[in-house]
């Protein structure tokens, strides 16, 4: 669907190259939000995965006109979000619930941390639409996990030949990935619009914005949030034992 | 549709014109005026293959697209009606291409002079930013 955030990108390049055609203009938009998700993973969604006993591979379908390509983390909350909580993207680090009554589903892992088990995985073919999530360790319990993915366009692209990233990605951010595709644009041979120093212009400008964008997201949009955090030792999935005392 | 498309046949008019062989009978057959358009089309996709590949990035690229931006040639009478394309805005530097080639011709009219001229717009239009 053309937006108007869209709108206002194919006018910048219009404008800035002239002579651009709309399709070219679209190719290099597409290869300009391509590098700027694959270097900032500013898309990221929450996935529920359910857990069961009898496997360690899942295949991943986000239902999104996106491939996957990053697992950002993998957790488990409380209680599995409904279809319509689900958010669409953007984690906001969900915090480490732990059950603390036993039921059916769920062990009494909490009152035990000794029991707990690793939630690590890993995308066997990252960058497809649909990869195979594996877990390290298997619960042996029917559980849910979350999760957070970094998604990325991909084709096809809508009726108007745009990708379809999150509207406030292109809200955010599109004066840097309008100047990613002008740079994209003027470094062309042989064009009316084919500038180096232009270019190069526009090229370090879309860098400072995919900086930008990493590190907000990192922070996750907070401001002036510090910088370092809890070393592993505090943070680490695996809780301190007591002196002692050891695994089983 | 984000750009206009003009037809083989205006091609030949406004060729013509360029010319100044608008009365019948014509000093260039019809056949020659298609050999210039193919040609000219040939060389433009050598220096910029972007024009033929606009209408591949407009519509969705769906899997097993393989459109590779070759130009299309036409052939006199049957092309008449089809549509050229290139986007309107590099309409002009084609017939300029179109013109200057036919000059080239050695004919009674041949002025070569006129044809570097034509062909120098032609080129300058498609690779730089200059109003003619």
């Amino acid at each position: 669907m053309t937006t108007t955030n869209f709108a206002r990108l194919q006018d910048r390049a219009r404008i800035a190259a002239p002579g651009a055609l709309d399709g070219v203009i679209r190719m290099e938009t597409y290869d300009a939000l391509k590098e700027f998700f694959g270097r900032t993973d500013a898309w990221l969604f929450e996935l529920p995965v359910y857990i069961s006993p009898t496997t360690n591979d899942y295949q991943i379908e986000t239902c999104q006109q996106a491939i996957v390509q990053r697992l950002m983390a993998l957790e488990r909350p409380l209680a599995p979000p409904s279809g319509t909580q689900t958010p669409s993207y953007l984690s906001m680090c969900p915090p480490q619930y732990m059950p603390v009554v036993q039921n059916d589903v769920q062990p009494v892992e909490s009152q035990n941390p000794l029991y707990r088990t690793r939630r690590v995985g890993v995308l066997l073919n990252a960058g497809s639409r649909c990869p195979y999530l594996r877990i390290d360790l298997n619960p042996n319990v029917n559980e849910m996990w979350v999760a957070t993915l970094s998604l990325n366009i991909c084709d096809p692209m809508d009726a108007d030949g745009f990708a379809e990233p999150p509207d406030w990605v292109m809200e955010k951010w599109s004066g840097y990935i309008a100047s990613g595709v002008i740079s994209r644009l003027m470094l062309q041979p042989g064009k009316p619009y084919s500038s180096l120093p232009g270019a190069q212009y526009h090229g370090r400008k879309f860098n400072d914005g995919v900086g930008l964008a990493r590190t907000e997201v990192r922070r996750m949009f907070t401001y002036g949030s510090q910088r370092w955090r809890f070393p592993s030792g505090w943070n680490t999935p695996r809780p301190r034992l007591p002196y002692g005392s050891t695994l089983l | 549709m984000p750009a206009y498309y003009q037809p083989v046949s205006a091609y030949l008019a406004v060729a013509r014109s360029m010319l100044q062989d608008l009365v019948s009978p014509y000093r260039y057959a019809d056949t020659d005026i298609y050999l210039a358009l193919n040609t000219i089309l040939g060389e433009v996709s050598r220096a910029r293959p972007d024009l033929f590949l606009d209408l591949k990035y407009i519509r969705p690229l769906q899997s097993g697209d393989l459109g590779d931006g070759l130009p299309p040639q036409y052939v006199s009478p049957t092309d008449d009606t089809t549509m050229v394309p290139i986007p309107s805005k590099y309409v002009n530097p084609v017939v300029w291409g179109m013109a200057g080639w036919l000059q080239l011709y050695d004919v009674a009219d041949t002025q070569d002079q006129r044809a570097s001229a034509f062909l120098q717009k032609f080129s300058t239009h498609f690779l730089t930013l200059t109003l003619q």
